[in-house]
């Protein structure tokens, strides 16, 4: 009898057990997959990817909490916005997430995201004041806001303490004229036979870190009203600066195809002693793994020349936040934006990496205590400028940009006649 | 000529149809599109032919197409030579010949994009193994600021890769030679000289146009070695034909030039087939004769 009982209580257990896991099954709604597409810096801050980081998994946390699975393609920035530019052509597409990089971000491409104005009206963004109205308005065409503002790299001249002091230097440079001193006599062989290259920067990939480089000169592309200033004496005088350098072996011999890989390497192991690279690269010039002279890479806001007025200069790129208009899952997309970009998720993207867009994340003590290089970031975003980027044709501009940019620095052209071209050259199409 | 029954015809359509779906259809869209205005998200506008007569006009085009010429040219005729006397070495007689097999068709089993990074670490100037050590010996290649070297590297890196191939078609070529023609050709007593001259290369001539053909059209085709090594700089003075049109279509968005490109390509590579088709045919005919 106790055993017939016993059989019975199971079966009773058992029944209530599938009854349960029925019930729970039938109100655990399917899983829907979110797809996200960015350069892989953006899943590694939100989802707190790189080793030592402190920020915690903002995405994955999300992504829990609303029964989403998400599915995080990366590529690096042309190849993505290629995608991107292919997946917003279509009719519908699978990308329901997209970071976009400021000089992407075309009138052209923003007919073809989401207008989130409305969005912003029925589900706020946090504190969404605290996002400066620059970045803003740097992503509002026709009063219609296509993206929100989600990360910054800032320019910063990252330098390798060790070799300075090696080479009788006390501190950094801190005018245009000692950059360029500070370079030439940091261009040299050490005894163990590794040759130094005085100056670096990415210069085959995009027009960002040499336009930051130039600016130090007082050189620009364009102003912020879209005004072709490239054909001035301060883009002669810096060309021909960057000319003498390269004859004499300051800058790297292969500088015209350097890759942002190729500068990382050469920074790490010390055949590079000063670079022009974005802040948030601090991390990775520092790696203990990685690096020869961890905790020995600094960096500082990119000097101005005196006679300009300004301490500091400095060229910032924004990524930011949208959503295809031919997406499946617009909801979904904007609840990850929105919690992305909340006051407490921006500082904790910061701690995983991030360049904050909000500023009053650097007030922040965990950065301060762990990131000290976001203070000197904090410096050079309240001077940053952007490339402009709100005419059509930016990509070709960029291309014409880093073609005669390149024929002055190896000497193919005079300077002089590659500025006078690039004006030529890039006026039509920015009136066009 | 004899008639295609209804099976063999049935037997044919689903590759056809392939072929039809695959590259005909395509090909007519990349035809259609080259006589449209079209960018990203815009409707395309019919502007005829004015996209060919921008490409044509465009010294970069000429540009492109000169480095292209220039570069599938040394490529083809270099590789040939290569080849060839690596099949002749194999037919002489090799010692390790399984082992020597497997060194030369190693380059074909590496992907292009891994086998041309690997050798731009390489050749890296400052901190390639080659690089450097040619540095060291006076002879430093240049290659990122020199469009020449740039374009010599480049013509090196596609011999490596593409040797495999040419080889394998010419040893097959030269296996397929009768001997007994060798053989009639010691009993006479030519030299080794006219026995290559007279015997071996006539009869691999055919074989040697299909190499010539194949090759070309890749060689027209090449993209990779370009854009992983130079992206077409400095200045854009590498820049070859498919990096021109990839430029074209997918940073500035130019998707009716780049067709027109795409067509231009399609026709110079139909152009070269045909005239190496044809002194094939020649031959075949006067051989039938």
């Amino acid at each position: 009898m106790k055993i017939i009982r016993r059989v019975k209580a199971s079966l009773a257990g058992f029944a209530l057990g599938l009854l349960s896991l029925q019930v729970a099954a039938q109100d655990k709604k399917p899983e829907t997959t979110l797809t996200v597409l960015s350069h892989k810096v953006h899943e590694i801050s939100a989802r707190g990817l790189a080793a030592g980081t402190t920020g915690g998994d903002i995405a994955g946390e999300w992504a829990a909490r609303n029964n989403v699975k998400l599915v995080w393609i990366t590529a690096d920035i042309d190849p993505m916005h290629d995608r991107l530019l292919r997946e917003l052509a279509l009719r519908s597409t699978s990308i329901d997430l997209a970071f976009v990089i400021n000089k992407y971000a075309t009138p052209r491409m923003s007919r073809l995201l989401e207008p989130l104005n409305d969005w912003e009206r029925r589900a706020l963004i946090e504190d969404f004041a605290g996002i400066p109205a620059n970045l803003i308005a740097s992503l509002t065409y026709n009063k219609s806001l296509f993206a929100i503002p989600f990360r910054h790299a800032t320019t910063g001249l990252h330098y390798n303490e060790a070799l300075l002091k090696e080479r009788g230097f006390t501190g950094p440079p801190r005018t245009p004229d000692e950059v360029v001193d500070y370079a030439r006599k940091m261009t040299f062989t050490r005894p163990d036979g590794t040759k130094v290259n005085g100056l670096t920067v990415p210069a085959g990939a995009g027009p960002f870190a040499v336009l930051s480089l130039l600016n130090m000169f007082g050189a620009e592309l364009m102003d912020q009203n879209l005004n072709v200033k490239v054909n001035s004496p301060q883009m002669i005088r810096a060309l021909g600066m960057l000319h003498t350098l390269y004859k004499e072996g300051v800058l790297p011999s292969n500088y015209a195809t350097l890759s942002i890989d190729e500068v990382i390497t050469s920074v790490q192991t010390g055949q590079a002693a000063i670079a022009f690279d974005p802040f948030a690269r601090y991390t990775i010039y520092n790696d203990p793994k990685k690096s020869k002279y961890p905790g020995q890479i600094k960096v500082i806001p990119i000097p101005a020349d005196p006679a300009s007025g300004r301490k500091v200069v400095a060229m910032t790129e924004i990524w930011a936040a949208a959503i295809p208009k031919n997406s499946a899952h617009k909801e979904l997309a904007w609840s990850l934006i929105r919690e992305l970009s909340s006051p407490a998720n921006t500082i904790r993207a910061a701690l995983n990496g991030n360049g904050p867009v909000r500023p009053a994340a650097y007030d922040d003590a965990r950065l301060k205590e762990r990131l000290p290089y976001t203070q000197e970031e904090a410096v050079a975003i309240a001077q940053a400028t952007t490339i402009p980027s709100s005419y059509d044709a930016s990509a070709q501009v960029n291309t014409i940009f880093m073609e005669e940019s390149q024929a002055a620095v190896l000497g193919l052209k005079t300077p002089e006649a590659a500025a006078a071209s690039m004006e030529k050259r890039i006026v039509p199409l920015v009136k066009r | 000529m004899k008639k295609l029954g209804p099976s063999a015809l049935a037997l044919l359509t689903p590759v056809h149809l392939l072929l039809f779906l695959a590259i005909t259809l395509p090909s007519l869209f990349v035809f259609w599109m080259s006589l449209n205005e079209s960018t990203y998200g815009v409707e395309a506008t019919f502007v005829g032919l004015r996209n060919y007569a921008a490409v044509l006009t465009d010294p970069y085009f000429w540009r492109a197409a000169g480095n292209t010429f220039v570069v599938t040219n040394v490529v083809v005729y270099i590789e040939i030579l290569i080849g060839l006397a690596l099949a002749l070495l194999f037919k002489s007689g090799l010692p390790f010949r399984k082992l020597m097999f497997a060194i030369v068709l190693m380059p074909y089993a590496v992907s292009e994009v891994v086998g041309v990074l690997a050798w731009k670490i390489l050749m890296d100037p400052a901190h390639g193994a080659i690089g450097r050590t040619l540095a060291d010996l006076g002879l430093a290649l240049n290659w990122s600021a020199s469009p020449t070297q740039g374009l010599v590297l480049v013509s090196i890196i596609s011999v490596w890769q593409h040797l495999p191939f040419t080889f394998l078609l010419l040893y097959a070529g030269l296996l397929a030679i009768p001997l007994s023609v060798y053989e009639a050709a010691n009993i006479d007593g030519a030299s080794a000289l006219q026995t290559f001259f007279r015997i071996t290369l006539p009869l691999l001539v055919p074989t040697l146009l299909i190499v010539v053909i194949f090759r070309l059209i890749f060689a027209i085709r090449m993209f990779s070695e370009v854009w992983l090594l130079t992206k077409g700089g400095p200045a854009r003075l590498t820049e070859v034909l498919s990096v021109y049109l990839y430029q074209g279509a997918f940073r500035n968005g130019d998707f009716g030039a780049a067709a027109a490109t795409g067509w231009l390509m399609v026709v110079s590579s139909l152009a070269i087939a045909a005239f190496y088709l044809y002194q094939m045919q020649k031959r075949i005919a006067a051989e039938n004769a």
